[in-house]
């Protein structure tokens, strides 16, 4: 469009003399000859996905975390009979020591003491039972949407278990890297890293992939293998999947069936290479191929006021449940049983747990129960 | 594996050493150390007695 020359020079077209003409800030990125181009096409992306309105899709660890840390028992199973005692210290800052004591219980050792301490930005928890085994975990917050983890496991005639993590979650995605056993005391770089990224794509849908290198001893080759995830979250369902190289797939869907009744469903399938690191070495010796394994668990979890019931039956033939019930504000008594018809073994487990509260008494002073601040470990 | 990081005899053995004192260190020296945090941060400065105690004293 050409606009006549006796225009330009309109008074209307000048800014007033006085006006303060803003000079956007501009640095030197921004303005270099070929950097600008990029910057500014970074900046048009950014604007593009701010515009998109998607959130923080979750770390890549939690991405069935509603099927398989929620609803199954796997968490939560327990045998034998145990007692757990739990005493607040202080409420802010956080900090609480407990005591277990186990009778019975395959896997747990017969006394066991922790303690957590936590702030706003710093998580320290340590536990030591009675067979001399120690495990510890220190997170700390450093930076607005980062966090470092770490975590030792240690038992007599063990090797030593540790692992560092870095959490950085953006507002449109989450990144972690882990390093495992890190070492370089064979003179070169052994353990196992593990880097994972978790994008939101649209709103409901985010997309993953995780790559891990592990090198165990120096005179062994390293290993690399890239898997990938996908999550969809809709409103009162989500779903999610993983596949790994080595040829394990994992499916799971979570529903939210009423207002306190939660059902997840899983299904693992495992073929090729994972299913060959399954079979026993005699089978291979007969040179039989090891045939695709799958393993679908269904579960239930419903919440009441004082109470919570999980159930969960699997295609290998196992029934379990577990019971939590809060008989007074601070004493919950746990239930557990399993059944797993393909060995006709059963697992029975009854508990208890009584939680001390820190400064303020659990009791009021005419007798009746205070209601207890929820103590619980920040995750 | 082509890549070395060319550390010495002398420093791996020191550094292994070192591992295992951190280790050790880790093993036994943890669970005091976020029992002292925790004593540190609490405003009521429990004694040793009442944090290590399961009673409610």
């Amino acid at each position: 469009m050409s606009v006549p020359i006796a225009q330009l020079g309109a008074p209307g077209s000048l800014p007033a003399p006085d006006a303060v003409i803003e000079v956007p800030q501009r640095s030197w990125y921004e303005t270099a000859p070929v950097l600008s181009h990029i910057s500014a096409a970074y900046e048009a992306v950014a604007a593009r996905r701010k515009a998109l309105g998607l959130t923080n899709p979750g770390s890549a660890e939690n991405i069935n975390k509603e099927v398989a840390k929620d609803v199954f028992l796997k968490n939560n199973m327990f045998t034998g009979l145990r007692a757990e005692l739990a005493k607040g210290l202080s409420i802010m800052p956080s900090f609480q020591t407990t005591h277990i004591f186990s009778i019975g219980g395959a896997g747990f050792p017969p006394y066991q003491f922790g303690t957590y301490y936590a702030t706003d930005d710093v998580f320290a928890q340590a536990g030591i039972s009675s067979d001399g085994s120690m495990n510890g975990r220190f997170n700390f917050r450093n930076g607005p949407n980062m966090i470092f983890k770490s975590a030792a496991q240690a038992a007599p005639g063990q090797p030593f278990m540790m692992q560092l993590e870095q959490d950085v979650a953006g507002p449109d995605f989450s990144l972690n890297f882990k390093a495992l056993y890190p070492s370089i005391l064979d003179n070169t770089l052994t353990g196992v890293f593990v880097g994972s990224m978790l994008q939101s794509v649209t709103p409901k849908l985010s997309l993953g992939l995780e790559t891990m290198w592990s090198k165990m001893a120096a005179a062994q080759p390293a290993d690399a293998a890239v898997s990938y995830m996908g999550r969809y979250v809709s409103g009162d369902w989500i779903a999610s999947a993983q596949i790994q190289p080595q040829g394990i797939l994992q499916a799971s869907f979570w529903r939210k069936v009423a207002e306190r009744v939660e059902a997840g469903v899983e299904c693992q399938i495992t073929a090729g290479a994972a299913a060959m690191r399954n079979a026993s070495p005699e089978m291979l010796m007969m040179g039989a191929i090891p045939a695709t394994e799958g393993v679908t668990t269904l579960g239930a979890r419903y919440e009441f006021k004082t109470s919570m019931y999980r159930a969960q039956v699997d295609s290998t033939g196992k029934v379990a449940c577990t019971l939590d019930r809060r008989v007074l504000p601070n004493v919950m008594l746990q239930f557990a049983g399993e059944i797993d018809h393909a060995t006709t073994a059963c697992k029975v487990g009854v508990g208890i747990q009584v939680e001390y509260g820190g400064e303020e008494p659990p009791f009021g002073e005419d007798g009746t129960p205070l209601e207890l601040k929820q103590i619980s470990p920040p995750v | 594996m082509a890549f070395s990081l060319g550390l010495s005899e002398e420093t791996r053995e020191r550094l292994a050493r070192l591992w295992d004192l951190s280790r050790i260190a880790i093993h036994y020296g943890w669970v005091p150390f976020v029992l002292y945090l925790g004593w540190r941060g609490s405003a009521s400065k429990p004694n040793l007695f009442r944090i290590l105690s399961p009673f409610p004293v």
